[in-house]
Formats: structure tokens, C-alpha cells, sequence
């Protein structure tokens, strides 16, 4: 068969979510000659939910966060019928940050030495204040809400705007945080408090996660993707990679892909840079077998797949009759967040520690299939909670365990033939105990905010939304897949920037990390890597 | 999705039953929600069938009498027991159609439509609330 090759590039990138996206950006502004290829289509503004009165059932169906349920034509099937938790993802322009709800906060510097603070898991190779600038420069293009002084974190730059308001309920939850003694603090989003580079800011619809036409919350299609365009990147969307190839040096040449016509054709290039989520990424790379990687690409250590962390989490509901406003009005959950019990402490049942985030109500139909039973009493349910609903989500650490993992499908393919993920995934006893501790905290606040009745669930299981750990970063190549570059151990141009390179999950949504790796990655490339110029 | 009189008025006293009347508003199965169940169920695929399914579950729970007899809570419970995950998408159909309606969005306070251009309004924000954590020393673990 003959296979149409393009023009080579300097860099092939391949994803465009918030990592791919971050690196095509930083490359492009450099210099080099990038071709960005994604597996999904542009999603126009006007198709998201939020602009459509049947938004309710949209977010059930085509717009729903899991890829079995969606089914749409970029959407690859992911087999986690033996995994407690659910994959949920999305694929186009812009990747799973098309439904992301940008709560931003960052790791704290103890989440890179657990190793050595804990004895658990491993040290990361890099510190918090390696990643400190990268960070900043990701909340400077992503636009950042928020504020600076929070005691459960180091001092940071000052954000682009203010905080979101956090509202009345959100008041509400905080000063019983306060009465309690416990910590919280607004939180950082990636959500605009007040209009930012030609985006406009948020008029508190609710549901973030549905996206808006607006631009309010950051998506990386919207952001990085259009400036790295101006720069003169290609982004090339419907391209469906199936391996990445590699010479008999073991480097990689570049990837063979199907177009958006299903016809076959192959990108050279100088370098690749894989960015296509915790699951994509060790799919690919499992799936990319030579002579010179025959357990598949950077796979000599065995590890790609292995020690997949999610984040584990729980959380309650309270029920509140004395409210001044309906809860459904503001952003779902990017209110405030509480980290009084993050970091490790010798007299709890387990290592590491959790987030809270406060979340709100939603809008009816959400309401109504999030538990309100059928029969005589569903109307009084209905109206206990429409409206009057507050939650406090547990998100806890999830310490990896190479049991935890990513394999090939040996039946399930996508529409073109290539397998499917395989998730074996169970949670550990620590995150157990962790969650269990969490779920009693989160009663407490919500007893001590006045609840009239207080609801709560000991593991949420279609929260597979953080994807880590599945080709970590490391400095003993038996023990790792990258260095701490995100450069494989096994091919000197092939570079990791997903939360694959994860050691450890943190108790904190990854995106920010992930992103401001993705960029200490491209300005490596940038200033080491001048031999992958052409 | 079937269509005959016996399987609409099955299906009608099965929404009920899932979502009963209230004060003066219909119950679902008096709602008239049949041609949005049928939209529902041929826009995509997670919805196909669920319908019928259901109905033949409940038909078959009936017994001999089938379409004839009346459906009761027993009888739905049995489904919800017999077949949980077919139980779990009729009622998010079901639901989802309800308070998809203008009539039930009014009798609750919900504003119909697109949730967009209008969005919500929202206090400003207020730096005070944060006097007393403030106070608080810093307590994250120092480690390079
Ligand atoms: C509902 C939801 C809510 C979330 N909320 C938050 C939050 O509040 N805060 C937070 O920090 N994180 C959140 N996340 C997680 C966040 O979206 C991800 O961490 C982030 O998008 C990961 O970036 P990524 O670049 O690694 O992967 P993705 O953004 O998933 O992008 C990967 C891209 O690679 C493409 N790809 C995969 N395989 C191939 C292939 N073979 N060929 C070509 N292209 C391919 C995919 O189509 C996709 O576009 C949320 C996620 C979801 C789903």
C-alpha cells in the first residue's frame, strides 16, 4: 500500500490537549517547524451545551464525559470493566479541557518527596520550585482567577484576576470552616473573574464542565492552540495516530496515521512529543513496537501502563432550607477548596492527605438523576434538594502500584482497528482509610453550616477525570520512562508531557502540573535540543 | 418505539408510578412526554430501545394478563430488581424528559431555555471574608 509522507517537521506533537497544546505553543514561539495532530475534530463554540435549551439531555448523551457513552466518531472505547473507577475523557482541538471544570491548584512541595518525607512510593526527581516559573507562565496564557496568601501554600505570584465570588453559599460553607478552625481558601480557576485576552468573563451559568461560548473557562483550544497557530504551527485535527516509528537506533522517525479520509499516511520528524493522556499515551506508545523497542516505545523497563493513579474520590451532600439564593447560580466548582488535612499527620491511619472542594447544585434534570428516588416520595425529595444542595468533594492521593495499569485490549479496537485500552485498576487500603476520614471531615462542615440533612458517599466511581502515572519520570531508567525532562529513557527524541510522567498524584486536580511540566519540557527542548532544529 | 393503545397506556401508568401527579400538575405519564421519550431514544444510541425494553420487561412481569393488567409499584420494583441497568436508563429518560418540560420548569422556579447568553448573577467579591483564615500561619511542609 502506498503511504502519502508529508514534509518533515522539526516536531510532531501528537494531541492537543492541555499538555500537547502547551508544548506546540512554546515550540512554535521558538522557532521550530511543528505539526500538531489530533485525533478530533475542531468543536465549534455555538455545538457546546450550555447554548442549547436541551442541554440537560445533550450532557447525557453526546456531550457526556465518558467516551463509552458518547461514542462519537474521534472517541476510542476504553475497557475499564475491571477498573472501580470509570475513564472519562475527551477527544478534539483542545482535548479533555473541552470539559474540564479548571479548578487549578498547584502540588505542594511535599508532593514531590513523599519518599522521603513518608516512606512511600518514590521521590520525584524534580522540586516545586523547578516547576515554580512554568506554573506562572501557564496561569499567564491560561488566564487565573484567584488570590495570593494562602496558608496551605507557598506564596506565589499575584493571578491575573480576582477571585470568583465565592457567593453566598459558598460564605455559607467557609465560615464554618472557620468556627471549625480548619483551613480554606478560595480557589484558583482557570475561569475568567473578569474579561482576558478576548475572553469574556464568566456570567456563572453553572455547569463549567459544558463549556460556554464565551471563552470564560480556559480550554486549551481556545488559548495556547490559536497563539501557536499565529506562530505558525500546524494543528492538524481528524489525524488518529496509530504507532510511532523508530529506526533501528531506536529514535524515533516519526508516526504513521489515518487522516481524516481514513487513508493512511506518515509524518517525519526530527522529534516526538506524545501528549495524549495518562490512558492515550501508554496505549500509543504499547502499540508502537520495532526492532529496537519490541515490548513497545520506551518500554525496556516494562513500567509503560503500569502504576495508573486516578484520584480517589468520596464526598457529602448537605441539604439546606435557609439558603438566600438557589445553589444551582454560579460556577458548579470552582467556589472554594480546604486543605486542612493535605499533608501527612503521625496520628491518622494513613499517608498523604486530601482536598476538599465545595461544589453547588445543578439544574433539574442533574438534580433529579444524582439520586432522587422514583415513586410517592420523589417530589418531596425533588424539592429537599433543587436548589438547596451543597457538596464537599474528597479528592484524595492515590499512591501508585504497579498492579494499577494500562494494557492493550486483546478484542476491543476503535473504528480503525488499532486496540483499545484496558484499565486493571483497584483502590489501595491507604486511600481507604484516607477516604473514610475524609467523608466524616466533610459531615462535620456541613453539620456545622447548618445542614438539615446530610448525604454522603464512600467512593464516587465515575470520576476517572485525572489520568497519572502510566510512564513516569525518574532518574534510574529501570525504574522510570522519562527523566525528568519527560525525555525517554530509551530515545533521546521522544518526549512524554502528559500526566503519564507523574511519580505521585498529589491530592490536587493534575492540569496545572501537567501543563507547566509540558512547558519546563518544551523550554529544554528549546535550549538543550537545537540539534532537533532543521 | 411501540406504539399500540395497550403499550402507550402501560407505558403512561409506568410514568406515573416512576414520577407521580402533583398538586395541579400531571403526573410524567400524563405529561404526554411519548413523542420526547421517542426523540430521546433515536438521537443516540444510549437511550435505543430502552423503551420497549422496559415495556416488555414489565409486560412479562405482568404474567398471563401482559398488556391488560395494572401496572403497581410491586411491579416496577420487580423490574428495578430483575434489571437494574435497564431500571437505571429508563429512569434517567424519564427524568431527564420531565424536567426537560416547561410545565414542570414553571411549577419549580427553573427558567426554561439555553443556559446561555443569560447565565446567573452573583454578589461581588468580598476580601473580607477571608479575616479570619488569614490570621492563620502558613503550614505547608517546607522541603526543597
Ligand atoms: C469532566 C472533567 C473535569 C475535569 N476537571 C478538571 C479540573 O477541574 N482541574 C484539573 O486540573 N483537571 C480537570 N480535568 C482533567 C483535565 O482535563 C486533564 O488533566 C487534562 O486535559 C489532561 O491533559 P492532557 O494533555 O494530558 O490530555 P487531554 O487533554 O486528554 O488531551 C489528549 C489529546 O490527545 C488526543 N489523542 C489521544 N490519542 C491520540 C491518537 N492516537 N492520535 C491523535 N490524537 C490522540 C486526544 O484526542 C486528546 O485530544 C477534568 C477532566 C474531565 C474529563
Amino acid at each position: 500500500m502506498s503511504v502519502n509522507v508529508r514534509e518533515p517537521v522539526d516536531v510532531l506533537v501528537i494531541g492537543s490537549g492541555a499538555s500537547g497544546a502547551a508544548v506546540t505553543w512554546s515550540l512554535s514561539e521558538a522557532g521550530f517547524s511543528v505539526a500538531c495532530l489530533e485525533q478530533g475534530p475542531w468543536v465549534p463554540p455555538s455545538s457546546y451545551p450550555t447554548s442549547s435549551a436541551d442541554w440537560q439531555f445533550l450532557q447525557q448523551t453526546k456531550w457526556h464525559y465518558s467516551p463509552n457513552v458518547r461514542k462519537l466518531p474521534a472517541d476510542y472505547p476504553v475497557n475499564d470493566d475491571t477498573s472501580q473507577i470509570k475513564v472519562v475523557m475527551f477527544n478534539a482541538v483542545g482535548g479533555s479541557t473541552i470539559h474540564w471544570t479548571a479548578h487549578v491548584p498547584r502540588f505542594h512541595p511535599s508532593d514531590f518527596r513523599v519518599k522521603t518525607l513518608d516512606g512511600v512510593a518514590e521521590d520525584w526527581p524534580i522540586s516545586y520550585f523547578d516547576l515554580e516559573p512554568y506554573y506562572d507562565l501557564n496561569d499567564e496564557m491560561m488566564g487565573c482567577s484567584g488570590i495570593n496568601g494562602d496558608p496551605a501554600n507557598p506564596p506565589r505570584s499575584p493571578r491575573q484576576m480576582p477571585p470568583i465570588p465565592i457567593g453566598p453559599d459558598g460564605e455559607r460553607i467557609a465560615r464554618a470552616f472557620d468556627e471549625l478552625g480548619w483551613h480554606w481558601w478560595p480557589s484558583d480557576v482557570h475561569v475568567n473573574s473578569t474579561n482576558y485576552k478576548g475572553r469574556k468573563a464568566c456570567n456563572y451559568c453553572g455547569p463549567i464542565g459544558q463549556n460556554c461560548d464565551r471563552g470564560a473557562r480556559a480550554s486549551s483550544d481556545i488559548t495556547y492552540i490559536p497563539e501557536a497557530i499565529k506562530l505558525g504551527a500546524k494543528v492538524r485535527p481528524n489525524s488518529t495516530i496509530f504507532e510511532i516509528t523508530a529506526g533501528d537506533d531506536g529514535r524515533a522517525t516519526g508516526a504513521n496515521y489515518y487522516n481524516a479520509n481514513g487513508e493512511q499516511e506518515f509524518q517525519p520528524a526530527n522529534a516526538v512529543v506524545v501528549g495524549c493522556n495518562g490512558i492515550g499515551t501508554p496505549r500509543m506508545l504499547l502499540h508502537s513496537t520495532s526492532n529496537s523497542h519490541p515490548q513497545g516505545l520506551l518500554n525496556s523497563s516494562g513500567l509503560v501502563g503500569k502504576n495508573l493513579m486516578f484520584h480517589v474520590y468520596a464526598g457529602a451532600s448537605g441539604f439546606f432550607n435557609d439558603l438566600d439564593a438557589p445553589t444551582y447560580r454560579g460556577p458548579l466548582a470552582c467556589i472554594i477548596m480546604s486543605q486542612e488535612f493535605y499533608e501527612t499527620d503521625p496520628s491518622r491511619d494513613f499517608k498523604r492527605g486530601y482536598t476538599f472542594q465545595m461544589g453547588r447544585g445543578q439544574g433539574p434534570a442533574p438534580t433529579a438523576t444524582g439520586g432522587v428516588s422514583w415513586g410517592k416520595n420523589h417530589h418531596a425529595e425533588f424539592a429537599e434538594r433543587f436548589g438547596k444542595n451543597l457538596g464537599l468533594g474528597v479528592i484524595g492521593d492515590d499512591l501508585p502500584e504497579e498492579i494499577n495499569r494500562v494494557e492493550l485490549d486483546k478484542k476491543l479496537t476503535d473504528r480503525h482497528g488499532i486496540p483499545a485500552p484496558k484499565i486493571i485498576y483497584r483502590v489501595g487500603d491507604n486511600s481507604k482509610r484516607l477516604l473514610a476520614h475524609g467523608v466524616n471531615s466533610a459531615r462535620t462542615v456541613l453539620e456545622s453550616a447548618g445542614a438539615s440533612r446530610i448525604i454522603s458517599s464512600q467512593l464516587n466511581t465515575n470520576t476517572g477525570w485525572h489520568l497519572m502515572g502510566t510512564a513516569r519520570m525518574g532518574e534510574d531508567p529501570a525504574r522510570s520512562v522519562v527523566n525528568q525532562y519527560g525525555q525517554g529513557h530509551d530515545a533521546d527524541n521522544v518526549f512524554i508531557v502528559d500526566g503519564s510522567v507523574f511519580v505521585t498524584g498529589a491530592a490536587v486536580n493534575p492540569t496545572p502540573t501537567i501543563q507547566a511540566l509540558a512547558l519546563r519540557t518544551a523550554d529544554y527542548i528549546r535550549h538543550e535540543r537545537s540539534d532537533l532544529k532543521s | 418505539m411501540k406504539t399500540s393503545n395497550q403499550s402507550t397506556q402501560l407505558m403512561q401508568s409506568m410514568l406515573d408510578l416512576l414520577i407521580p401527579p402533583v398538586e395541579n400538575l400531571a403526573g410524567a405519564g400524563g405529561l404526554n412526554l411519548e413523542e420526547e421519550l421517542l426523540r430521546m431514544s433515536t438521537e443516540h444510541s444510549k437511550y435505543t430501545g430502552v423503551i420497549d425494553r422496559s415495556i416488555d420487561a414489565i409486560t412479562r412481569l405482568l404474567g398471563s394478563s401482559g398488556l391488560n393488567s395494572q401496572v403497581t409499584s410491586e411491579v416496577i420494583q420487580q423490574f428495578e430488581s430483575s434489571d437494574p441497568r435497564l431500571f437505571e436508563l429508563l429512569l434517567e429518560i424519564v427524568y431527564t424528559a420531565y424536567y426537560s418540560d416547561t410545565r414542570v420548569h414553571e411549577r419549580i422556579g427553573w427558567k426554561s431555555g439555553a443556559l446561555q447568553p443569560d447565565g446567573h448573577p452573583m454578589p461581588p467579591w468580598d476580601e473580607s471574608v477571608l479575616d479570619t483564615v488569614r490570621k492563620r500561619e502558613p503550614f505547608w511542609t517546607r522541603v526543597n
